[in-house]
């Protein structure tokens, strides 16, 4: 692969892909037609809708809930004097009546009695004394506004009147009413201000003022619109992107060059990613062209405030939206590669398809709900996360970390459909050929691959990503119950995620088990275990000085003056019996953990890798993947956990690599827990040993001096005591370069 | 004599049938190709021949035996997977199924297949200029793939088959849906391999062609290999002094029995 692109046979093998596509009329049609023809149409009928529901304002009653008669009957002398003013030429009268319950479009069981006005102009009044609170009629939507009229008197004869007015924010009806009820005020305020200036020349205040509060609006047909948008796009873009999977695979069996192709040497995976990249790019263009398209309409149509309230469609949220397309492009070509790869033919790919572009319908719809939002487990949920995203983003209201999920487990999923894809393209190259199916993916592979390879590695990220974040949602949800049984769910399932699931991930690819998680080879070790005492009973002095470092160089989002996080709850842990403590957060933690990362991830890149540079990049990477995935917590990013645990990472897979067992890590690891997490209960006696963790950044300086000396110490005898690499799990590695350089460069 | 640049090891395959029954479509078949040689593989429809170059190919797996191209086993892929790519590159297949690209040129196509064989670009281009030669295509070269007419692109794909001029070519009835015209260029352009000394292994039905451009022949019938030769050897075991009338007996035999 990397010879592929560095001839740049790669990059041409995409051009072809692409320039094929891009001369087919087919593709022409929905990159280019499909937005010109849609979006005019679309925003016909939007406006449609949307004038429907606020021209429907002035043909109907605005009703407003008012406190009281005499406010009441204020309010129609405001509603009365105003049209007079503003149709002085032509006087019409009100029709003005005072009805007792005869308020049809009210809540019967509200107690209240209505009064009406009819004007000719604009709209037309109804007021509704409203006994109950004024605002929960409001929020109900009985009234679309509310209205209590206090006296003010200030200076000597001059009253005014103060207009406390509650409207539903970002209800266009009550928004309507509020903007009309503003217009006859300031009519009589303009009237009676410039008559007072004829008549003694000075400039006197309103004799009406005017507050206005929101509430927050509950239907609003604005809200729910925004969706639309995003919706259109992202259904727009699996058009777009449709036709050239479709052809680019199946099309290419049908057209009888898929067997040539698979005659070449070239990798298949190769020949797919080619593929993969042009039905991409022309998702991309797809959907630059129809967010072209939609911004041109939604701006000169004036549809953009109605959609998406007052700061409107501006161009900036139009770009911040296309990386989400493009996100998804990334997700949706992968599955329709996958799809189309086991097409044999043209209509079998659209058969395939259809079922799956309407089930994509579904969750689109559900994101028109206003009240459907963007966070944690929704994050997960594939297309719908970036529908909402995009919303979001267009309201302004996106939150970061929800959005950082909703990215990265769709990327997840496009990295598991491209390794679906791969397995499945080409199969059916050569016709009548009655081997392979879906199902072959499922399949066990027939012979024994030894260690994890970086697809394998790849593949169980991308599946065991989304797991992993919605379990720490759902334990995150359990805050009610008690910490006991939380402590003992969450070691429960870290084991099974970090150690059940890899396992039976490894059997399933009939991956060499002992290889994978090797934990024998005592003989080769037990010398280095007073190291690995030493090294885990002094490290915390390590871990707490890059904790302080990381705060120093702003890697630090939380307050964290504290050893470990869990400070906070200390007072809750203390109830805990210190057992559970060793064995639920110390012990099965550190073995889930070690099994994964320093058995599944390390053992498979050392088993690649040669040389002492590759077997640093391989203890370094996995120490970074372990860092990164400490970070991940619920609805926020823990990034000061960052630079300590890829420290500990470094050290417990730099172990783990001299004694080619994962014993001696798990050991180290279990201690080191066991102690951040027993040290608070002893907090009296290490403050009289003068160590006030809490209080101080630094720990004292002897306690530095002397846990480096005790780690170090530990680790020159880990390195001098164990037989590299005794296992043959291991490499061989470059003894005289490794030697020298390990101690310092750790310590 | 030469080592054989084709084996083909007691190949067998079968497929199982709509109704779940499995077909025997290939039984335990064995012939060798040397180079300059061309070897007709010959049968009536169904015979099993496509199947048995897809397996020396190593397009299909075989349920038994296997398939050595120079020396290289053509099956289990993943297990030799860099051995199989170098078996690859040194195989030419081409086949009436076929296809052209239908929105690419001639040349761009051409040295599309040329790169995907990592051929570097300049050769592909004078190799493309002499093949378009031979193969009178020069005048095409520039047109989309969608305006040749059958004869051109059975011509293209020559061409394509070509591109990075393998020792072995594997031909799956080259001339079907050509005239007469188009089938005489094709088994002239076959003699013209076997003079550069390919080893060609042809699967056809067009028996008086094949009796005059191949040194041996296999008679495949119903997934078994019946007769094998020379054409004179093939006489002598049938009592027939044509292809064709070996033939009739062949299926007459099966009926028969």
């Amino acid at each position: 692969m990397m010879e592929l692109i560095r001839s740049g046979r790669l990059w041409r093998m995409c051009v072809k892909e692409l320039r094929e596509t891009l001369r087919d009329r087919r593709t022409i049609f929905t990159l280019v037609l499909m937005p010109l023809l849609v979006y005019p149409i679309l925003s016909l009928a939007l406006q449609r809708l949307i004038l429907n529901s606020v021209s429907s304002n002035r043909n109907e009653t605005v009703i407003v809930g008012i406190d009281s008669e005499s406010s009441a009957e204020i309010l129609n002398q405001v509603i009365k004097r105003s049209h007079e003013l503003v149709e002085a030429d032509s006087y019409r009268s009100f029709r003005y009546s005072t009805q007792e319950n005869s308020t049809e479009n009210l809540n019967p069981s509200a107690t209240h009695k209505a009064v009406a006005w009819k004007a000719d102009s604009t709209c037309d009044w109804k007021g509704a004394i409203i006994e109950k609170p004024l605002q929960k009629a409001l929020e109900s939507g009985e009234v679309d506004l509310t209205l209590t009229i206090t006296q003010q008197t200030s200076g000597r004869q001059s009253k005014s009147f103060l207009f406390s007015i509650g409207y539903r924010e970002s209800d266009s009806r009550s928004e309507f009413a509020l903007v009309e009820l503003r217009k006859l005020i300031q009519t009589i305020n303009e009237n009676e201000a410039s008559k007072l200036r004829l008549a003694t020349g000075a400039d006197r205040s309103s004799p009406f003022e005017m507050i206005a509060s929101a509430v927050p609006g509950s239907s609003s047909i604005g809200a729910s619109l925004a969706s639309v948008i995003p919706l259109v796009l992202v259904l727009m873009t699996i058009t777009g992107a449709v036709y050239p999977a479709i052809d680019l695979t199946a099309g290419e069996r049908e057209r009888g060059t898929m067997e040539a192709l698979i005659a070449t040497p070239i990798p298949r995976f190769a020949l797919l990613f080619s593929k993969y990249v042009a039905v991409l790019s022309v998702a991309i263009l797809t959907a630059i062209a129809n967010l072209t398209a939609m911004y041109v309409t939604l701006r000169f149509s004036g549809l953009a405030e109605a959609l998406l309230g007052n700061q409107g469609f501006s161009l900036l949220s139009a770009i911040a939206v296309l990386p989400l397309l493009v996100v998804f492009s990334a997700f949706f070509s992968a599955i329709l590669l996958a799809l189309c790869s086991v097409a044999k033919s043209f209509k079998e790919a659209q058969a395939y398809l259809i079922p799956v572009i309407i089930l994509s319908m579904g969750p689109g719809i559900l994101s028109l709900l206003p009240s459907v939002r963007l966070t944690g487990a929704i994050a997960v949920l594939p297309l719908i996360n970036m529908i909402l995203m995009a919303r979001e983003c267009l309201t302004g209201t996106l939150e970061v970390i929800p959005g950082i999920i909703a990215v990265s487990t769709t990327l997840c999923y496009a990295v598991i459909a491209m390794a679906i894809a791969a397995q499945l393209f080409g199969m059916h190259a050569v016709p009548q050929n009655s081997e392979v199916s879906w199902r072959s993916w499922l399949r066990s592979p027939t012979q024994l691959n030894r260690l994890p390879t970086l697809e394998h590695l790849v593949i169980y990220l991308a599946i065991f990503f989304p797991i992993y974040f919605v379990a720490i949602h759902v334990l995150a949800g359990f805050r009610g119950i008690d910490l006991n049984l939380r402590v003992w769910l969450n070691a429960m399932a870290t084991m099974i995620l970090f150690a059940l699931l890899p396992t039976a991930f490894a059997k399933w690819r009939k991956l060499s088990i002992p290889r994978t998680f090797p934990l024998g080879g005592i003989a080769s070790w037990w010398m280095a275990i007073p190291g690995l005492v030493l090294i885990a009973i002094s490290m915390w002095t390590v871990a707490h000085e890059i904790l302080v470092f990381s705060e120093v160089i702003g890697l630090a989002s939380l307050d964290f003056d504290k050893l470990a996080s869990l400070e906070k709850a200390k007072a809750e842990f203390m109830t805990l019996p210190l057992w559970t403590i060793w064995l639920a957060m110390a012990v099965l933690i550190a073995v889930a953990e070690e099994w994964f990362f320093r058995g599944f991830v390390l053992q498979g890149m050392l088993g690649r890798s040669e040389g002492a540079r590759g077997i640093w990049t391989s203890i370094i990477l996995s120490a970074i993947l372990f860092g990164l995935f400490h970070t991940v917590a619920p609805n926020l990013l823990a990034i000061e956990r960052f630079l300590p645990t890829t420290a500990l990472g470094i050290l417990i897979g730099w172990i783990a690599w001299r004694t080619g067992s994962l014993v001696p890590g798990i050991f180290v690891h279990s201690i080191h827990n066991g102690l951040l997490f027993t040290m608070p209960r002893y907090e009296d006696l290490l403050r009289q040993w003068g160590l006030g963790i809490e209080n101080q950044k630094h720990l004292p300086i002897a306690w530095i001096v002397g846990g480096l000396l005790c780690f170090t110490i530990g680790l020159v005898i880990v390195q001098t005591t164990s037989k590299t690499p005794a296992s043959s799990s291991l490499p061989k590695p470059e003894p005289m370069a490794l030697a020298t350089g390990d101690a310092q460069r750790l310590s | 004599m030469t080592t054989p640049m084709i084996i083909a090891s007691e190949l067998s395959k079968s497929f199982r049938t709509a109704n779940g029954q499995p077909n025997q479509a290939v039984d335990h078949i064995s012939f060798s190709v040397s180079a300059g040689e061309v070897y007709g593989l010959l049968g009536p429809n169904g015979a099993g021949k496509t199947t048995t170059l897809r397996m020396v190919m190593g397009l299909l797996t075989p349920d038994a035996g296997f398939a050595t191209v120079d020396g290289a086993r053509t099956d289990n892929k993943s297990v030799h997977k860099n051995q199989s790519s170098a078996v690859l590159s040194k195989l030419g297949m081409i086949s009436t199924n076929d296809g052209v690209y239908p929105w690419l040129s001639v040349r761009e196509m051409l040295s599309y297949f040329a790169d995907l064989y990592g051929v570097p670009p300049a050769l592909a281009q004078t190799r493309m200029a002499e093949l378009a030669e031979l193969l009178d295509i020069e005048k095409v070269l520039t047109q989309r793939c969608s305006t040749l007419s059958t004869g051109q692109k059975q011509r293209v794909t020559f061409a394509r088959g070509l591109m990075h001029d393998p020792p072995v070519m594997l031909l799956d009835e080259p001339t079907r849906g050509l005239d007469v015209v188009g089938s005489r260029t094709v088994f002239k352009f076959i003699d013209l391999l076997r003079q550069r000394g390919k080893a060609i292994l042809l699967s056809t039905h067009r028996l008086d062609e094949a009796e005059r451009v191949c040194d041996r022949f296999g008679l495949l019938h119903k997934g078994t290999l019946r007769y094998e030769g020379t054409l004179d050897e093939l006489r002598a075991l049938s009592g027939q002094q044509h292809l064709v009338d070996m033939f009739i007996d062949l299926i007459d035999q099966r009926g028969a029995a």
